[in-house]
């Protein structure tokens, strides 16, 4: 999967990225995978817990699918388009640190129905222009990405 | 630039929870970034947002003791809270507040100190979000996002009810309650243990404003709650009194307790079954260092105090365990008893993660 690394933070160009909201979405039809970047896992620190919303709730643009809490830290993930959460990750009640050390593949957080997907793609970032405003994020904030062990590795 | 400034004086301790979710959750875009300064006019026991109120409390002590149980909506542990606290919470806008969360304390913890020093206490940050006297902690802190507004807390801690916190907290036995009770006493300090003579509140909040205004090189100017921020508070406060909100998240019952005092500072009691019996050992660890240690099992008393003795002081560390515990007990006893030890920092390890905090080049 063809990737970029910033400061040690990875940014996969086949996704969709919310840059402000740091979650990141993979469309399959009108069904989307959402999931917290790299970026927002660094950020948190080794994630505790993780609580989803339940299966059929609506959410809007920008209203929060899950809440985690870290060492020092607790907030929503908010989701980056509208629609119907259809599923949710279960083994993040059981190990929230999955989304550290996986945040683009098993540490997903909910798959939604999106009903009004085309437009909200467009308002997000991918490919060079998600790496260009992530470069630019990661500068303009000082961070720079660290990872618990046996994370992922991309290639 | 302009921050808001308010002080909102003592409140109900349910109020003194429900400003800084209904500043968050009404946050807009325009919304001054706001401090708040409150007292807790009442007390209660205030849990985090993902534990399980009857695994941390003692709820049978909390109702006979007229202790209300509040479950906010940040992270963190139990904590007992009544007026010998002044609340300091920060609701600002993202862009007002470092991205990095180590950052953002730091910059909290600032004024908190200098205030402090102000008054004659040597406080001084310890990280990653605690502010220490000479080795005892004065400050906590959390962060968490709410709505649209970022959110950090923390405290002046003028007096503490220490016997109030060690009774209403669920523990396995009165030899964990005593080191809880022992520990809180040596590593948790008070204005009032500090100084021979308290200052005015009024005077603190005078001092924390000014401070803030040095600091953050800003105008504090005094404002009030707008009605949608009001509005907010009391839609908080009647979901904090619902008991579907309060006992909404739900643990599996364990055996095993750890017990924090401090970041560097934990207490665990942990048990294994050997041979139809059963191994336990209450660990003090602090700074990564075993300071206290009980051992309970079918060995000789003479025996356990051996092993006890041979590990105070020493690194909590697996390896070196087992070898100090070779002399004392046979080899096939060894593994169990040196898991159980291990147990705590296991334990605490889960608690507060394995990884580091994201750190700039």
């Amino acid at each position: 999967m063809a990737h970029e690394e910033v400061k040690g933070c990875v940014i996969l160009k086949d996704l969709h990225y919310s840059v402000q909201d740091n979650t990141w979405v993979k469309a399959d039809g009108d069904v989307v995978t959402i999931g917290m970047t790299d970026i927002a896992q660094s950020l948190a620190g080794p994630i505790l817990h993780a609580k989803t919303k339940s299966v059929g709730t609506a959410r809007k643009k920008g209203r929060p699918i899950a809440t985690v809490e870290s060492g020092k830290w607790v907030g929503p993930v908010k989701s980056p388009v509208t629609g119907e959460i259809i599923e949710v990750n279960e083994q993040l009640a059981g190990d929230a640190q999955l989304i550290n050390r996986s945040p683009y593949r098993d540490g997903w957080v909910v798959k939604m129905k999106a009903s009004n997907l085309e437009a909200e793609l467009a308002e997000m970032t991918t490919g060079e222009a998600a790496v260009e405003a992530y470069r630019q994020k990661i500068e303009q904030d000082g961070i720079a990405c660290t990872h618990i062990d046996d994370s992922d590795t991309y290639d | 630039m302009q921050i808001r400034f308010i002080d909102a004086g003592t409140v109900s301790g349910l109020r003194s929870q429900s400003i800084y979710h209904g500043l968050g959750y009404a946050q807009q875009p325009t919304t001054p970034d706001t401090i708040v300064l409150a007292t807790p006019g009442t007390p209660y026991m205030c849990v985090g947002y993902f534990q399980d109120v009857e695994h941390e409390l003692d709820m049978n002590y909390c109702r006979l003791n007229h202790l209300p149980v509040i479950r906010r909506e940040t992270g963190g542990g139990a904590v007992y809270i009544d007026q010998g606290q002044l609340f300091v919470q920060w609701v600002f806008q993202q862009r007002s507040l470092p991205v990095r969360v180590d950052l953002r304390f730091q910059l909290f913890v600032k004024p908190l100190i200098e205030t402090y020093k102000f008054f004659g206490i040597n406080a001084y940050y310890h990280p990653i979000n605690d502010v220490h006297v000479d080795g005892k902690k004065i400050v906590g802190t959390g962060a968490a996002t709410i709505g649209n507004g970022e959110v950090v807390t923390g405290n002046f801690l003028f007096d503490f009810n220490y016997p109030a916190m060690v009774e209403a907290i669920n523990v396995p036995g009165d030899d964990f309650r005593a080191a809880v009770r022992r520990n809180l006493r040596h590593y948790l300090t008070t204005m009032a243990l500090e100084l021979d003579e308290l200052p005015a509140r009024a005077e603190v909040i005078t001092v924390y404003r000014q401070q803030c205004e040095k600091i953050l090189g800003v105008k504090a100017v005094a404002g009030e709650f707008t009605h949608e921020e009001l509005r907010q508070m009391k839609r908080i406060e009647e979901k904090f009194q619902r008991d579907n909100w309060l006992y909404q998240t739900k643990r599996p019952p364990v055996r095993d307790k750890l017990f924090k005092v401090h970041l560097g500072l934990w207490i665990g009691q942990c048990h294994r079954e050997v041979a139809g019996k059963t191994i336990k050992a209450l660990v003090t660890m602090k700074d990564d260092r075993i300071t206290e240690l009980l051992l309970n099992g079918p060995e000789p008393a003479a025996t356990l105090k051996e092993m006890a003795d041979a590990l105070v002081g020493a690194p909590m560390d697996k390896a070196l365990i087992a070898q100090r515990l070779q002399p004392l007990l046979a080899a096939e006893k060894r593994p169990a008893w040196t898991e159980v030890i291990f147990r705590t920092k296991e334990l605490q390890q889960q608690q507060t993660g394995h990884g580091t905090l994201a750190r700039s080049n």
